[in-house]
């Protein structure tokens, strides 16, 4: 048999004073009395059941020495040897979320970590199942393993780079505590999270010194660079920030100094043309992994596209909500070419260009149709978060060629119409947009938006920037088959294209990430989760209450227990024993 | 009627058949030299020869003794407990019992009895102090029979000289264990023995707690004791056992104990409670 707190061991002590009070320092009062020879006849009576007197005069001080003895057995907390005997199951949850790497006088976060874990194993008698936390929770170790297994199992567990949310990982936990075979959860970890459920005990390993910087974020506004870097410490750091632009060998330094628990933007100016750029805090510090980000330039394209009106407003705001769109406008028939997309508003046309979409709006034709009648949207992306609550005046009756599909129709009617001819989209509505009322609508705009959104499609481009641990889905319509993944290091990776979406699952490592197809090549970076940056920035605020003299750990036990449950026994004997007493006094 | 009138009418009850040489008014059936014709006995050497009765003589020619019942005076012994134990406490316990001795004097001295107080002197030794007015009587105080002696009583009473066919009155707390040996000895000397046992009310409802070292006033042996509310009841219970083997050795020899309500004031015990107990009338 062990015990999880042999130092409680020291409350039988109590048990001294107890009996001093009892037999030592019981007062006696004097009294004079005629005669004792009937008391001393009554003592001698009483000699024959005398040790049965004894016990019941000493019924007070056996229940209390008996109080304090349950007191120590549950404070020292007995564990029998052998695995199955309590058959209590815990949990032990280690984090393995990248801050864990960083290091408390010389030691990383982890390895006390672990060594913390194998005293709980050595000390607790239960029955162990092993998880690591970083972005989810994953079973490492079964309760079939023994002891020796599972250490085994944990020397093997690394940090991954991956982190999550404070709120996510709270749930997480807690929704493994929901499993009553479970009788508690030890997580292991370097902050100090506010768990409800009292199963959870939380092991906080965090230092009162601190040494560390990191790049929080990098944005980019008028050609000027915005470095956010964070010093968590507690003294002003001096350190170079490096950055190294398109993966080239040369590298840019500038010196700079932060303050101490100082987070700061730093605008850096770049004269330079480039994809992608890294960027390195040359500074020796607790944390390195933080010490990197990595960035890719705004690289969303531009389509050009040419509005032909003689003065159409709301046609120009609509089409200018959406940032991509570079838009001219003209009012002559004679169309230059080399336009992504043309967009006729009421303007009658003998030649349509051949190498742009289209979309126009059409005002007469042979044929009218007027109100009032009934039409019928078709179901169409383009019409995705439209109410059928617009009214037509007055529309066109089309002709549907063959390559493009009804739109909106009105009993037989086409009224608009959608397709591709020769590889270029073509959207045709049959009325002027003043011979409606869904310009005065919320719905315009949104019409307009989806048009373009599936004229130009969501392609490469617009993927950009996705931390560790994150799955990155884009649409890819032009060739499934031919697009290349290269990792951080130029290493070419799966990737998973499941109908025209491409999918690549688990980013571990942050870095620069390329995606080729068709001779061209789209960036996008992998960071470490600011989530986590600002989770480690939160818990040394947190913490600092917390750490006390001892710069290594602390444990914070809110370990369920039968306690209360023993306490009000214990107070019930006290009690019944007060009664007692009472009765016979 | 007031309490001297009431006193100057009560008699002590002699439930006994003793007879003295000295006239008293209460008759005995032993033969003596009243006025008042008894019986004949027949003449024999040595008897008065002025008994003789002449008449029957000349009838029978047989000698006949006239005999005559005697008018004898009852001795009452006043055996008053001095010992320590007898102390007032919270009730007054030596001066009830005091005023009840006296009392009982009064009444047997109104009766023309012979009072005897047996007192301690101060060597510790019983003596008879004779109370043959009432003037005596009045003169006794309480005061004059303290201190208490630590000695206990009863072990004297043993060694007192007491007459034949006497009546003795006992007033004591008799927590003695020698109370048999006094009984024995009043029924050897043919006493007619009243025992009026005079408890104090909190010696006989024990009000004690915890616990108590408990010391004898008159040994000063002391005992530690835990007194709990079943022991209490065991000691009460106790005192009841020794109450009742006193009583029931007084009433082999046709004795009387009576257990004095000391709460009460002494008329009331007089009054009411000894002639209850028949010990007055």
């Amino acid at each position: 048999m062990t015990f999880l707190s042999p130092i409680f061991g020291l409350t039988l002590l109590a048990i001294i004073p107890i009996i001093i009070i009892h037999k030592f320092i019981k007062r006696y009062k004097r009294q004079n009395i005629p005669n004792n020879e009937l008391w001393e006849e009554l003592l001698n009576h009483r000699k024959a059941d005398k040790k049965i007197d004894k016990l019941r005069n000493n019924i007070p001080l056996i229940l209390q020495i008996l109080i304090i003895i349950i007191v120590t057995i549950l404070l020292i907390e007995p564990r029998f040897n052998g695995k199955n005997y309590l058959g209590e199951k815990v949990a032990i949850i280690l984090d393995t979320s990248y801050s864990m790497e960083s290091k408390i006088d010389d030691a990383k976060k982890i390895r006390i970590a672990k060594n913390k874990i194998k005293e709980l194993l050595k000390k607790d008698d239960s029955i162990f199942t092993l998880y690591t936390l970083d972005k989810g929770l994953e079973l490492k170790a079964d309760e079939n393993l023994n002891s020796s297994e599972l250490e085994n199992i944990l020397d093997d567990v690394i940090c991954t780079k991956k982190s999550n949310s404070e709120i996510k990982t709270i749930q997480l936990i807690e929704q493994l505590a929901l499993d009553k075979n479970l009788s508690a959860i030890y997580f292991v970890t370097d902050h100090n999270y506010d768990f409800e459920d009292e199963k959870i005990n939380q092991i906080v390993i965090a230092s009162q010194k601190i040494n560390n910087i990191g790049i929080l974020d990098i944005d980019e506004k008028e050609d000027d660079l915005y470095i956010k870097i964070k010093n968590y410490g507690n003294e002003k750091i001096n350190f170079e920030l490096k950055m190294n632009l398109d993966g080239s060998n040369t590298y840019k330094i500038w010196d700079l100094e932060i303050e101490e628990k100082e987070s700061k933007y730093f605008q850096i100016k770049l004269d330079e043309e480039y994809s992608y750029l890294d960027a390195k805090l040359d500074y020796n510090d607790d944390l390195v992994l933080d010490n990197s980000y990595y960035y890719v330039k705004n690289n969303l394209n531009e389509f050009k596209v040419l509005l032909v009106t003689s003065g159409n407003e709301f046609l120009q705001k609509a089409l200018k909500l959406d940032k991509t769109v570079d838009l001219e406008i003209s009012d002559s028939q004679n169309i230059i070419e080399g336009y992504d997309l043309y967009v006729y508003d009421n303007v009658l046309t003998e030649k349509y260009p051949k190498n742009g979409h289209i979309l126009e709006f059409v005002k007469k034709s042979k044929s009218m149709i007027n109100a009032p009648f009934e039409y019928k949207l078709g179901n169409h992306e383009i019409f995705k978060y439209i109410d059928n609550d617009f009214s037509i005046y007055k529309a066109s009756k089309l002709n549907l060629p063959i390559w493009a599909s009804p739109l909106i129709t009105a009993n037989e009617n086409i009224l608009a119409y959608v397709g591709e001819e020769n590889g270029y989209k073509r959207l045709v509505f049959g009325f002027d947009i003043f011979d409606s009322d869904i310009v005065l609508k919320k719905d315009f705009p949104i019409l307009i938006i989806n048009s373009l959104k599936w004229i130009f499609d969501e392609n490469i481009q617009s993927i950009g920037r996705y931390f560790v641990g994150d799955d990155v889905n884009f649409q890819n319509r032009i060739n499934n088959e031919d697009i290349v993944l290269r990792d951080n290091t130029g290493e070419e990776k799966d990737v998973e294209i499941n109908n025209q979406t491409v999918v690549i699952h688990d980013l571990l490592e942050p870095g620069i990430y390329s995606i080729e197809q068709d001779d061209k090549i789209y960036y996008f970076s992998v960071n470490l989760n600011s989530n986590e940056i600002i989770k480690v920035d939160n818990e040394f605020k947190e913490q600092r209450t917390l750490i006390q003299k001892n710069n290594v750990e602390i444990d914070l036990m809110k370990k369920k227990s039968m306690r209360k449950v023993i306490l009000i026994f214990l107070l019930l004997i006290l009690i019944i024993e007060w009664g007692v007493y009472r009765y016979d006094y | 009627m007031d309490n001297l009138n009431r006193l100057n009418n009560l008699k002590i009850v002699h439930n006994m058949k003793s007879v003295l040489q000295n006239n008293g008014k209460i008759k005995s059936n032993i033969k003596g030299q009243s006025l008042d014709f008894s019986d004949y006995s027949q003449y024999e050497i040595g008897d008065d020869f002025r008994k003789i009765d002449w008449n029957i003589y000349g009838r029978t020619r047989k000698l006949y003794v006239k005999n005559y019942e005697a008018e004898r005076q009852i001795v009452v012994n006043i055996f008053l407990d001095i010992s320590k134990s007898m102390e007032d406490l919270k009730t007054e316990k030596f001066n009830k019992a005091f005023e009840i001795a006296k009392n009982l004097s009064y009444i047997a001295l109104n009766n023309n009895n012979k009072v005897v107080w047996h007192r301690v002197d101060n060597s510790g030794k019983l003596y008879a102090y004779n109370i043959k007015t009432k003037q005596m009587l009045s003169s006794l105080r309480a005061e004059n029979l303290k201190p208490l002696v630590r000695e206990k009583y009863m072990s004297k009473v043993l060694n007192a000289k007491i007459g034949i066919h006497q009546t003795s009155i006992l007033i004591s707390d008799c927590y003695s264990f020698d109370m048999e040996e006094v009984i024995k000895l009043f029924a050897y000397r043919k006493n007619n023995l009243i025992v009026l046992q005079t408890l104090a009310e909190e010696e006989k409802k024990i009000d004690l707690n915890g616990d108590i070292i408990l010391k004898d006033v008159e040994t000063d042996s002391e005992i530690k004791i835990e007194i709990t509310r079943k022991i209490r009841e065991k000691y009460q219970l106790n005192l009841k056992k020794h109450q009742y083997e006193i009583e029931k050795k007084a009433m082999k020899y046709g004795y009387r104990f009576v257990n004095v309500n000391l709460e009460q004031k002494v008329s009331k015990i007089l009054f009411k409670d000894l002639i209850k107990e028949r010990i007055l009338r």
